[in-house]
């Protein structure tokens, strides 16, 4: 895997908090070109964090290309699993996020498939929709790769972003400029490098939208010579900012691409499709903060820089990047301390599915360590720790840092006070400007401490500087908050009420929980004296009322518990409407006393965002629900009753005409077949309707029995009930006796039941053999039809005899073995008084009479 | 008879298929219907058709069956299988979208 990017890798990191990294390459190789800290997530001109939601859009190519370098599609598997790990980790995160997903495709032109306004809140539920309309929307089936169009695209709907949210473009691509007319391969200038790089270009837009981009480049197997690869290597460069792009250190585009630019994103290269998933499923750790310590590992070797002291790395994840062979976790890794001790990577991080989490044991990691052991290529990375927290407290002339909150086990044993100079480890900075780079801020020796007493703002924040030396691992430090004895700790950014989607309704008791803010007053030596503002002045009437909100009923919570204050909001709908709320910018107001018994003030920001639906009655709408769904059922079946009565081509009973005639059918040795009815032979009969016997037809649309004159049931058919619909829609009764039925169109072969087709049709029944006789049966002919058929009944019945008789006969005569040898009296049958087998149905008792014959001549 | 068996119909499969991959799709996510009528129109027309499919089914194999034969699928998924899981899919998806629509119809009256 021929990955030179992988060591830009190191330093791809966006994430949920802001963070700041410098790629491995620049640690471990000191004679190339360092890359500036990539920035995620961060406004570029206040340097402040990005703490709305994630805005990820895909900007995906839609190239005839693709047929030739992913000819199976195995990067919609891979978007797919991008999709799923993002949400899965992100919402599983201690600071969860929304992830909104919009998409846009591209080739001679770009169209916003999942518009930016219409964006996808990704959610457990819609994951594989989203995928399948990636899928459906790149098939890779269209002419040009314009990139232009696609970043024009791309950063006009990124435009339309709440200006809060962390903006990620992740631009996937296998081939090289090419838009409409063709261009060349160059070395400088050209349309897409001046729509690039030139000022007020893509790049610059860019960083003022503060985008993030992380272009996934499939290097082509074979160039066209209509493609500028040069300028695109060049502008993927100069829109990421990453020095370190295409396997050069530092990369050289041409102009006018060779203006510096702040480094927003990394060029991420693969020989092929398969490795992007890889890519894909590094990008949670990504996103989540991780910094690369060992990415990717070479030669079968796992060694990472040296590390922080355990107790700064809250986590570490584990990704394989080859293709094949084992995927490695702590227990297949050894952590190394700066004395040569050796310990198995388990005893100290411990979790499932490649992230895991620091165990108390890590304190014992000095600064220095590393993570060691052997296996295909892999990226490690670690995660700094959160919510560190101290107070500076004076003990007579003396000032101290003291742990504190919920974190404080991970500075217990730790030392905290810095000199000036800043020559042992842990630099402390503590106020609003502390860095570690800079080395800005108070100091913590006794003169830091006392000064940071004094100016300290009521909510201080700091660093610790937790990198050993020659290796940058969290260059920014490990923010720490920081309060003055006499205040309490606030364990919290805000306190905030979420909800919405088009599934979301109005609870039943109409009532909505916010966020809980901790604020610990132990060894503070405050107390809590109250919450100030009450809800209503939080939210004054004009705005409670737009947002469906009954002041009355709502409060601002505070619960007491050992020295630990729980700060929420519950809210009461006013009603049961559609709910539509944001309110953002309130600070709810709580006082506490100080050591010295003075009453002071904390503010905490609150916001409030809903869009509910009103709650149905869900019990009315099951009912409903089900009362449908019965009616459309039974509608469906009988339908499909009447659909199978109309395939069964049956007639009503009424307009049918049933006459049957006794024959005697002879077989001679030459294998003619003679058949003849009423003394007559086929051929020559003529019928006088008078002396026919005729039959007693019973029946409806669904049902059909032919009878004879006494009652014996020669031919029953009948639909099933519904219930029996789905199953056999053709379960008739039938006569057990060999048959043939004519036209051959709609019969079935002689051996098997009596097909439902059953109107203008001659069948024919064999009534077993002449007494003593092996070459003569008789056999009973019914022509059936419809009455008043053209010609009159007697005419149309004549002609079907003779047309069909013999045929039928004959057909009939072959299923049977003529040669069996008559033995038994009951098989015996005359000529007169043929009485068929009887079948399992009895008489209808509404028999329609059809006056019949006296006698049969 | 001399004529070749018939072979499950694949027209009817491939629509009942169809039928429930528009009844999922119009779901949840980024197709999903979201007006309580289009909601019970998705539902009923999923229903209703799915039952009128897997019945055309059902005549097909059995008029088959008597006239010619019939020949089902060789292995486990034989079609009449997949026309029962099919047709149970596209009933549950059906009653869903129904129910779906009836949540956005019946909305509470609180005190």
């Amino acid at each position: 895997m021929k990955f030179l990017s992988r060591v830009a890798i190191a330093a791809l990191l966006f994430g949920v908090f802001p963070l700041e990294a410098v790629t491995t390459s620049a640690a471990q190789n000191p004679g190339q070109a360092i890359d500036a800290p990539l920035q995620v997530c961060i406004d570029q001109i206040n340097k402040k964090p990005l703490t709305g939601d994630i805005e990820l859009m895909l900007v995906m190519d839609n190239s005839l290309s693709l047929k030739t370098n992913d000819p199976d599609g195995k990067r919609f598997s891979q978007v797919r699993t991008l999709l799923k790990s993002v949400h899965d980790r992100i919402s599983k995160s201690r600071k969860p996020r929304a992830i909104r997903f919009s998409l846009i495709t591209f080739a001679n032109r770009a169209i916003a498939e999942i518009p930016l306004a219409e964006a996808v809140v990704l959610n457990a539920e819609n994951l594989n929709l989203v995928g399948d309309e990636v899928e459906s929307a790149a098939p890779g089936n269209q002419q040009n790769t314009d990139y232009v169009a696609a970043l024009q695209k791309a950063l006009e709907e990124m435009k339309n972003a709440p200006s809060q949210n962390c903006r990620v473009i992740v631009w996937f691509t296998d081939g090289a400029y090419w838009p409409s007319g063709g261009a060349k391969n160059s070395t400088e200038g050209g349309d897409l490098r001046e729509a690039v790089c030139e000022s007020g270009g893509f790049s610059e837009t860019l960083r003022k939208l503060n985008i993030n981009i992380f272009p996934l480049y499939i290097e082509p197997k074979t160039p066209d010579e209509k493609e500028d690869p040069t300028a695109s290597r060049d502008v993927m460069a100069h829109l990421t900012g990453d020095q370190n792009a295409f396997e050069k250190n530092p990369y050289q585009p041409g102009a006018p691409c060779r203006t510096e630019q702040s480094h927003v994103g990394e060029v991420l290269t693969a020989s092929n499709v398969n490795q992007l998933g890889q890519f894909f499923a590094d990008l949670p750790n990504i996103i989540e903060g991780g910094v690369p310590v060992a990415c990717p590992t070479k030669e079968g070797q796992v060694e990472s820089k040296p590390l922080p002291a355990g107790r700064y790395v809250a986590q570490i994840s584990i990704v394989k990047y080859a293709a094949t062979g084992k995927e490695l976790s702590p227990g297949d890794l050894v952590a190394r301390q700066l004395d040569g001790s050796e310990q198995s990577l388990s005893d100290y991080y411990f979790g499932e599915n490649g992230r895991y989490e620091a165990t108390d044991k890590a304190l014992e990691l000095e600064s220095g360590w590393i993570i060691k052991g052997s296996g295909e290529e892999h990226c490690i990375r670690a995660f700094v720790r959160e919510g560190l927290a101290v107070q500076i407290r004076k003990f007579g002339n003396t000032t101290e840092l003291i742990p504190f909150g919920s974190s404080k086990k991970w500075l217990v044993g730790e030392d905290l006070l810095s000199p000036r100079n800043d020559s042992v480890l842990p630099i402390v900075r503590i106020g609003a400007n502390a860095s570690c780079e800079s080395r800005q801020g108070f100091t913590t020796d006794v003169d830091g401490l006392n000064s940071a007493f004094e100016k300290l703002s009521s909510r201080g924040e700091g660093v610790i500087c937790v990198d050993p030396p020659d290796s940058q691992v969290f260059p920014k430090g490990v923010s720490i908050n920081v309060a003055r004895e006499g205040e309490p700790l606030i364990d919290c950014d805000a306190i905030s009420i979420r909800r919405g989607g088009a599934k979301e309704y109005v609870r039943g008791d109409r009532t909505e929980q916010s966020t809980t803010c901790e604020i610990d007053f132990s060894g503070s030596g405050t107390k809590f004296a109250g919450v100030v503002t009450s809800f209503g002045e939080l939210f004054r009437g004009d705005e409670a009322r737009e947002c469906n909100i009954d002041i009355q009923k709502s409060v601002i919570n505070a619960d007491s518990k050992d020295e630990v204050v729980l700060l929420s909001l519950t809210l009461v709908l006013g009603g049961n409407l559609a709910t539509k709320c944001n309110i953002s910018g309130k600070e709810v107001i709580f006082n506490y006393q100080d050591p010295n018994g003075k009453t002071q003030s904390e503010r905490i920001k609150t916001s409030i965002i809903l869009d509910l639906q009103p709650e149905p009655n869900r019990l009315k709408a099951l009912i409903a629900t089900f009362v449908t769904v019965l009616v459309l059922l039974c509608l469906a079946l009988a339908v499909l009753r009447r659909m199978t009565v109309r395939a069964a081509a049956l007639t009503p009973a009424s307009k049918l005409l049933a006459v049957r005639f006794a024959a005697q059918a002879s077989h001679s040795v030459d294998g003619r077949v003679t058949v003849v009815v009423e003394n007559r032979l086929l051929k020559d009969v003529q019928l006088n309707m008078e002396r026919v016997e005729r039959a007693r037809v019973d029946g409806s649309d669904s049902k059909l029995v032919v009878k004879d004159q006494s009652d014996e049931i020669i031919i029953c058919r009948e639909l099933p009930p519904l219930r029996l619909m789905l199953r056999e829609p053709w379960a008739w009764l039938d006569d057990v006796r060999p048959y043939v039925v004519h036209p051959m169109g709609r019969h079935a072969p002689a051996n098997q039941n009596l097909t439902a087709p059953f109107r203008d049709a001659i069948v024919g029944l064999d009534d077993g053999p002449v007494k003593d006789s092996k070459n003569e049966r008789l056999i009973s002919i019914w022509v059936i039809h419809n009455k008043g058929a053209s010609g009159g009944d007697q005419i149309a019945i004549e002609e079907n005899l003779k047309e069909n008789g013999q045929a039928l006969v004959e057909e009939l005569l072959d299923h049977i073995k003529m040669d069996e040898e008559v033995t038994s009296e009951s098989n015996v049958k005359e000529l007169t008084g043929v009485k068929p087998p009887k079948i399992g149905d009895g008489p209808s008792k509404d028999l329609e009479e059809i006056p019949l014959p006296p006698t049969w001549e | 008879m001399g004529t070749r068996p018939s072979r499950p119909n694949r027209v009817l499969i491939a629509a009942l298929a169809a039928l429930v991959a528009f009844g999922a799709v119009t779901f949840r996510g980024p197709l999903a219907v979201g007006s309580k009528y289009a909601d019970l129109f998705v539902g009923v027309a999923v229903l209703f058709a799915s039952v009128l499919l897997y019945g055309s089914y059902r005549i097909k194999v059995s008029y088959a069956r008597r006239v010619r034969g019939f020949r089902e699928w060789s292995g486990f998924l034989t079609s009449h299988r997949l026309m029962q899981l099919l047709l149970a899919a596209s009933l549950v998806l059906g009653a869903w979208h129904i129910y779906d629509g009836c949540l956005k119809i019946f909305v509470k009256v609180f005190e």
